[in-house]
This record gives C-alpha cells, structure tokens and sequence, in this order.
C-alpha cells in the first residue's frame, strides 16, 4: 500500500480529522442554537430543553438570580489567572534564561504538569482551608488556636483562591510551552548581545526576546484563558457557591428537574462563549497596548540593570507557587490514609488502608473505566496524528519540498481548546440524545477524543519535523520505499517522543471531567468524575484516593515512556539522549 | 363547589393526553403509536397480577442500573452487598450509576421521554423521594401504579405507624415507588465541646450570637438546606395548614417572611458569615470533625454512630433532636417508564424491602438508616435480626427521636430554594 496510489490515502486523515475536529464544532454550535430557537414542547428536536410557558431561553437565563455575578467572576477568574501565570513565566524566563537555575525548574516540571486540575483543586483546598495542613502546622504552638478558626479562605466570593490555584496550575504549562518554543527563537542570541552591550536582562528580555517569543505562545496562552474562564472542576471544588461561577451554574441548570433551568442553560451556554471571547479580545488588545509600551520602552536610552530584585521575585514566586502544589500533593496522600485526624494535630491520630482497599479492590469500576479510556483515546489520538503528520510529509517530500508544519492545521488543532468545553459539550450533547449514543462508551470515548486529540498533536509535531529530512532521503536514495522508511527509520527515531505524546495524551484523557460526566450519562465514572463529586462535598478519604490515582497514574505512564526507549537505545548511543 | 374543580381536573388530564400525543406523534405514525402505548400501559396495570414467579423467571439475567445518590461511602457499599445478594439469589446483577443530585436523573428521564425513547431506557431503577418523585409522576413518566404494592416483601411494611410510606411528601405514592428506609431531620454535635445544645430555633440564633462562626446550614437546593428552610418554616408560619396545600404564588412572599426575618437575623452570626455553605451533610460533618462547625445535620439517625465506627468523628459526639419535633419522611425506589429490567428492578426493590437488607441497612457500622418495616409484626426469626444490632453510642432509639413533622407539599421545596437564592446570592 502506498499513499501515491491514490487521492483517497491523501483526503482519508483529513476526513476522519474533520469528523473529530470540526463535526463536534458544528453540531455543538447547531446544539446550542437549537434550544433557543425552538418554541416549547416541538418535540424530539429539542429533548428535553423544551421550556414552559412562553419565556425564551435568554429571559429565563436573565431571570437567575446572582447572574451579572457568575459571570464577573467567570471574566475575572479568567482574565487574572491568566495574567498572573503569563507574568510569573515571562518574569522567569527573564531572569533565567540559559541558566542552570532553569534547567532545574524544567526538569522539576513533570509532577506538576501531569497533576490534574481536579487533583490540585482537592489538594489545595485541604491545604488551606482553616483546618487545612498550613494551620494545623501552625497550631496551636504559633496561632494559640485549639479550634480552626473562622476564616473565608477557599471558595472565598471574590475567587481569589481559584485563581490562586488555576495561576499555579498553569505556569508548569505555559513555562514547558516556552521552554519548547525557545531553541525555535532567537532569543538566546539577542539577549547575548544587549547584555554584551550593557543592557540588564530584563529589558533585553522584554524588549528583544519576548517580541520573538510571543508569536509561539498566543495559541497556548489563549488555551489557557478560555480554560480558566470556564473551567468546571477546580470551580466546583474551590470557587464561590453563592453564586458559583458561570461554567459551574450551567452544569447544575443542565442538570435540573426543572425544565426551564435547562432552557437556561442552552442560553448559558453561549453566554460562556460570549465570555471566553470576550476575554480573548480584551487579552489581544492588552498585547497592542504593551507591544506598543514595549516599544517605547526600547528606545528610552535606559539600560535597565537595576533589576536584580525582579530575578529573585520571579524565582521565588514560582518556587512558592510549586511548594503550594507540593504541600497540596502531600496533604492528599495524608488523607488517603488518615483515619481519626483532628485538629489540630499535624499528622493523623489513627491511620488506615480501607479507603484504598475500597478503590483498588472493591469498587474498580472508576479506576478501569479511566485507565481504559486514557489508553484508548491517547492510543487513538496517537494513530490518527501520525496518519496526517505521513502523509502531509510525503506530499510535501514528493513536491520537492521540505516537511514544514502546516499552520492551518495547528490552528485547527487549537481550536478545541480556545472554546469553552461546557459550551461545546452541551451542543454535541444534544446530538449524542439524538442520535442515543449519550451513556455508551463510544460516545465518551469520542468526546475524550475530542481533547486528547490536540494535545497528542501538539507534542508529536514538534519532534516529527525537527527529524533530519536528509536521513529518509539517504534512505531512499539507498532504494526504501516510502513505507520502509517509516517503519524501519522514523518510527524507530521517534520512538521516544511518540510515548510521550502517548503519555501526554493519556493524561489529558485521565483528566478530562465534563466530558465524561456530560456524555457518559453518569454511567462512564471515572477517577476524576468521583473524586470532583467526593471533594465538594466533604467525603475527604475517597476524595483523597481518587486524587491520587489521577496522578499516579500518569505519572506511572510517563515513566515508562521514559523507560521504554532507554532499554530499547541501550546500545544506541546516538539516541540515548532526547532532544 | 365540588363540581367544578372535577371538570377542571378532566380538562387539565385531556390536556396533558394531547400534549402527550402531540409530543409523540411522529409524521404519520402518531395515532397507531399512541394507540400501542396506551394498549401497552392498559396491560401493564395488571403487573400486580402476575405471579411473583414469573417475575422472578424474567428478572433473571437482566441488568439493572440504579441510579441512586453516591455520595456516601457507606451507603455505596451497602448497595454493592445488596447487589451481590440478589445477584446470588435470582441472577439479577445491579450496576449502581452514582449521581450527585437525584435532579439529573429526573432531567436524564425527560431527555429521554423528549427524545422517543420509550423503551430500553438508561435508568432502571432510581432512588428518589419528595419533588423528584412528584415531577416525574406529573409527567406520567414512571412504570403504572401498584407494581410496589404488589411486591410480596410490601406486607411486612408498616403502613400503619409511618404513613410516609404510601405518602410521599403528601403526594400518594400508589405503588409506583417502594419503600426503602426512614429518615428525620437530627443534629449532631460534640458533647466534650458543647454541652447543651440549642433544642429551639430561638436557642439556635442566640447560640450563633454567643458563639459566632460555629452555625451553618448546607446550602439550598441541596435537601438537607432545603429541610432546614422547611423546617424553620414549619415552625414560623402562621397558618400550617397551608403548607399542606401546594403553593399559593400570591401569598406565598407574606407566608415566609417569618422564615426570611428569621435568616436575615441569622446569617451574620453563621459560618464564614453566611457568604460560604457547606454543601452536604458529609461536609458538614467534616467540618463538625474539623471542629469549625459546632452542629452538623443529618437526615439519618444513625449517621453519627456510624461515623464513631468509621473513625471519622470523634467518640464525643451525640445525636439529638428539636424540642417539638423535625421533619422526616421516607426514601424509595422508583421504575422509570421506559425501564429497560423492570423485573430486575422489582426484584432488587423487593430484596431492599426484606427484613435480610432492611436490618442490614440499620446496622450502624453499615449505614444505620431506619427501616420501613413493622419490626415488632414479624416473624421471631427476622425480628430477632433487629433485636441483634447495636444502634451505637450516638443513635436515638425511635421513641427519643421525638414528633416527626410531615413534609410540605412539594411545590413549596423549589419555591422556597428559589426565593432563598434571589435573596442571598443577589445581595
């Protein structure tokens, strides 16, 4: 079989792309408008969004009380974590750029990278509430306190907590993302010369360096923007509740008795989507106002070297904001095993395994159900994307040209991420009751898909075109075929990234929550799904299993896409070492 | 007088009849469809005369999936031994698909119903009570009444002394729910850290006033908040009869402006200022364990003991009720109409139902969730099943839990989850 053969094997990945990509987009944003636009009771078109009387959905959405304020703190949330964290990067970044100190931080980035958000919101919130690890540390030798004192500090009203831990969240992703994008720059080389002519770091840094930068972290930067604005599961566990944010009221009205809630929450819907872009726009225009003031900047004749302090403020905000994730991480684990643990004593009075024993041997239903449909979709994700990546490679390599990533495609990949997953999955959730595939395997299969599918993307392109396009030339030339080549020389040489791209994907998938809980119908429960429903309530023990499985087991999947190729290049020394 | 309301309620019935047939008819296939269906319902009425063992025969080998609230720990366990039974017994297995609000069962069913699904749906059994059980039977989207009724575990329950049973939130069950525990409105603190507790409303405020930050409530809609509103509104509302009624909108604001007096005055003084609710009753336990909160509720007697056992409150705490009485009610289980093992499903109800899974469920150390069942009218050898347990230190024995005040009509739970919202989140 070679893909010469016709223009089938050339438009095929393309189709199948488009049924995972583009479809869920379309029939989400039809979804969406269709419980609008009906009148109430038309029938099956409209399962179960038809509304009484003759209000539309808009003015029942209008009519919920507490609104304008779920949707403040949707804006807010959104626009300050995201500031924060692209702050605390470019801070660090200018600080430390090819130094040791941050080679470091980047190999201390995988734990934090594969904590899913449900896990880090879990963590966090038994860190820091009153009778979290900080004050019974603290108690009663510091504080004087016998008893948690009375304090707002998780799912304080203004949200602050959450996007404290949505900015810790997102700076191991935003840094990696930089990190990824640099050898791609120029920036090293510029700020070698400012610095040779006496300018400080950081004005090189943000004057030279950031401007060759930025182009490559828009995408990701905006990913992370409509995620915060919208996110669902952190939300749940550490936003406000009166009233909760918007992402979070959608998913309660959806699953409301009453059947004008759930016209609302069509509304709601596209109301977050208004949100997200409205965020969006305001984030562009704040990158024309600094582009402009960066400017200004650059010609004011200053030479900026005053700017030790800012070195250690970035630093030690980042090693505060990773020791919080940590704490977070051990607070879980206490819990896990915890039995009688009052406070305010700092470790457990009386310990046990039963909570453990009821995940792992028990009740395995979660545990299966999201190991099954990580190594699904990832493996899935995984297939598809090395279809596209070969066979846009061999036409360019037919056409005389060199394999170079195709923009619209990355674009395309991004899009999933850029909307906000509550919006998009209520619209295919309309479909998947139509169609009855809501509550089957499939249908969360698919939707996992749907988001493990760019992730994979994103870490496999890389990898892919920075392979030596001469090696396979060398290889045909010496008589392979196309296929040969792929099997015998790509694969092998890409072996490492495509397990890491395997294992990122699983990740995504093991922390995906809405679409699990939105499409599976309450039948698919996962690891996530379980401990988000234990954790806002206050069943702390489970919780605290669950949160732990979902890091462990990526963490366990991403060692063994370590291990895997360190076996199989033992006798390689060419290819002991990833790029 | 009596005339007029009876022409009203035919005209309201053909109504709903039309609004069914419309829903349902697709382009030329309405008639002979909704003729078969209700050629099938006619024939389903009668579920009550088929023999139990021939319900039993098809039962065997079906899938049932209970969607049942999954929350508690505890609880989830006791259903897997439940389904473990009967799975042995009859060859029925049981999937429980936990669900953090019973809500999203009832939209699920709708969605379905919207959707065509008349057959083969994806709830099979549900666990339910009070306004979702109300909503669903309005909707006529249950299995036809008397299937409950003609369980043969259903003689033993105790019709009589818990009126509960048949009278769900005051709307008559007819069979198209079973029976499945017993629970009132108790409160739990710590006797080492508070030793009298507040046993009226007024203690409760001036407790809070005393000792601000220690009080709170779980936030509406979730049901325990819902009850503790109830409750206060019980108490406060100066005609209590109305609450036996459904809701007048025109005088539903002057009717609970006691209760709303009563929280305005009450929220400085709670926990976190009344700007943070616990969300559950498991939270609120946790935060009771946390030593934050000097009060948990519970909708279950034995929580308390129960959570003794498990190590997660401390041996201290103690269980107790209003001076006057709480509210309580019973829990069920339901068939939704398009239940895909309505035999399974009456099987595993009819196993909950037995004196087996009933005292079982009563144990402490299991769940502690008092039984719907007449004890002392049973056989030596099933009661002496329930003279075995051990309630624990912190269960009140069944005359201890003092008067059970009914539940209201259910249109008044999200009438007053509503005007509890608009108040407190707008403010």
């Amino acid at each position: 079989m070679t893909l010469r053969t016709g223009k089938f094997w050339v438009v095929l990945p393309w189709v199948v792309l488009g049924l995972i990509q583009l479809v869920p987009l379309a029939a989400g944003a039809i979804g969406l408008v269709l419980p609008l636009a009906v009148s109430p009771a038309s029938g099956p078109l409209a399962p179960g969004f038809s509304g009484q009387g003759q209000a539309s959905a808009v003015q029942l959405l209008l009519a919920q009380p507490g609104l304008s304020k779920s949707v403040w703190l949707s804006l807010t949330t959104g626009l300050f974590a995201t500031a924060l964290a692209f702050a605390v990067v470019v801070l660090l970044l200018a600080g430390w750029i090819g130094t040791r100190t941050l080679g470091m931080l980047r190999r201390c980035l995988g734990p934090f990278l594969a904590l899913p958000h449900a896990a880090a919101a879990i963590g966090l919130t038994f860190l820091l509430t009153p009778s979290g690890l900080i004050f019974r540390a603290l108690s009663p030798w510091a504080t004087g306190l016998d008893r948690a004192p009375d304090l707002t500090i998780v799912q304080d009203p203004a949200g602050l907590s959450l996007m404290l831990a949505l900015t810790a969240k997102e700076i191991p992703f935003l840094l990696l993302m930089a990190l990824a994008a640099l050898p791609q720059t120029r920036c090293e080389d510029y700020l070698r010369t400012a610095q040779s002519l006496g300018y400080g770091r950081f004005k090189a840094f943000i004057c030279l360096g950031l401007p060759d930068l930025y182009p490559h972290l828009r995408l990701p930067i905006l990913a992370v923007l409509a995620f915060a604005a919208s996110n669902v599961d952190m939300a749940t566990i550490l936003g406000p509740t009166l009233p909760a944010s918007l992402s979070v009221r959608i998913v309660a009205w959806m699953n409301d008795p009453a059947a004008d809630l759930r016209t609302a929450a069509a509304a709601g819907a596209g109301l977050q989507g208004l949100i997200c872009a409205v965020c969006i726009l305001l984030w562009l225009a704040g990158e024309r106002v600094a582009s402009t003031a960066v400017k200004a900047i650059a010609v004011d004749g200053a030479r900026g070297r005053a700017d030790r302090v800012w070195k250690v403020v970035g630093l030690s905000l980042t090693w505060a904001l990773f020791a919080l994730l940590s704490g977070a991480i051990v607070s879980i684990a206490l819990w896990s095993v915890a039995r009688g643990w009052f406070f305010p004593d700092l470790l457990p009075g009386s310990w046990t395994l039963g909570s453990w024993r009821k995940v792992l041997l028990q009740d395995t239903g979660p545990l299966v159900t999201t190991v099954v449909l990580a190594a699904l979709s990832s493996g899935l994700a995984l297939l598809l994307v090395i279809w596209i990546l070969e066979t846009m490679s061999r036409r360019q390599l037919h056409n005389g040209l060199a394999p170079r990533e195709s923009s619209a495609l990355r674009a395309m990949m991004f899009f999933p991420l850029i909307l906000p997953q509550v919006s998009l999955l209520l619209g295919i959730h309309v479909w998947f009751l139509i169609l009855r595939a809501d509550g089957t395997f499939f249908g969360v299969l698919f939707a996992h898909l749907i988001f493990v599918l760019p992730y994979v993307y994103l870490s496999m392109a890389g990898p892919w075109y920075r392979l030596e396009p001469n090696l396979l030339r060398n290889a045909q030339s010496l008589g392979l075929s196309d296929s040969h080549s792929f099997l015998q020389i790509k694969l092998p040489m890409l072996l490492r990234p495509l397990l890491t791209a395997f294992a990122i994907g699983f990740a995504v998938s093991v922390a995906q929550y809405l679409p699990s809980l939105m499409i599976g119908a309450g039948r698919w429960p996962t690891l996530t799904t379980e401990s988000v429903a234990l954790a806002s309530g206050g069943a702390r023990r489970p919780a605290a299993v669950y949160a732990l499985l979902l890091m462990v087991l990526p963490a366990c999947v991403f060692i063994l896409a370590t291990l895997i190729p360190a076996a199989a290049f033992r006798h390689r020394r060419g290819m002991r070492h990833s790029r | 007088m009596p005339d007029t309301p009876q022409t009203n309620r035919e005209d309201k019935t053909l109504m709903t009849r039309r609004a069914f047939l419309k829903t349902w008819s697709l382009p030329g296939l309405g008639l002979a469809f909704a003729l078969m269906s209700s050629a099938l319902m006619g024939s389903a009425v009668h579920a009550e005369a088929r023999n139990w063992q021939e319900v039993l025969d098809t039962a065997r080998g079906q899938e049932v999936y209970f969607h049942a609230w999954g929350g508690e720990p505890g609880i989830n366990a006791y259903i897997s031994w439940a389904a473990e039974k009967v799975s042995a017994q009859y060859g029925v297995s049981v999937i429980q698909v936990k669900v953090s609000d019973t809500g999203n069962v009832v939209s699920q069913i709708i969605g379905e119903k919207a959707a065509g699904r008349e057959t083969g749906g994806s709830v099979d059994l549900v666990w339910i009570n009070g306004e979702n059980f109300a909503a669903l039977k309005r909707a006529g989207l249950l299995a036809p009444p008397g299937w409950a009724t003609s369980l043969p575990n259903w003689a033993n329950v105790d019709v009589e002394n818990k009126p509960t049973v048949a009278l769900d939130f005051t709307v008559p069950t007819e069979g198209q729910e079973a029976p499945w525990g017993m629970a009132q409105l108790v409160f739990i603190h710590d006797s080492a850290r508070v030793e009298t507790p507040p046993k009226t409303l007024a203690e409760l405020a001036s407790c809070a006033a005393r000792n601000p930050g220690r009080i709170s409530y779980p936030q509406p809609p979730n049901f325990l908040g819902s009850t503790f509103l109830k409750q206060v509104l019980i108490s406060l509302i100066k005609e209590p009869s109305k609450l036996q009624q459904p809701v007048n909108e025109a005088t539903f604001d002057e009717d609970v402006a006691p209760l709303f007096a009563y929280l305005d005055a009450l929220h400085p003084n709670l926990w976190r200022k009344g700007a943070v609710f616990p969300q559950d009753s498991a939270q609120m336990r946790q935060l009771l364990a946390d030593g934050e909160l000097d009060l948990a509720f519970s909708f279950n007697p034995g929580d308390a003991s129960s959570a003794i056992a498990s190590g997660s409150l401390p041996e201290t705490v103690r269980t107790y009720t209003f001076d006057g009485g709480t509210l309580g009610n019973t829990h069920f289980v339901a068939i939704p109409f398009n239940s895909s093992a309505k035999e399974g499903a009456m099987v595993f109800a009819d196993f909950l139902m037995s004196a087996e899974a009933q005292a079982h469920k009563q144990d402490p150390s299991v769940w502690g969730d008092p039984t719907v069942l007449n004890v002392a009218a049973l056989p030596a050898p099933q009661k002496a099943l329930f003279d075995a347990l051990d309630l624990g230190p912190a269960t009140l024995s069944p005359d201890d839990l003092g008067q059970v005040l009914p539940e209201p009509h259910p249109s008044w739970v999200s009438q007053l989850e509503k005007a509890w919202l608009q108040r407190y989140s707008d403010s």
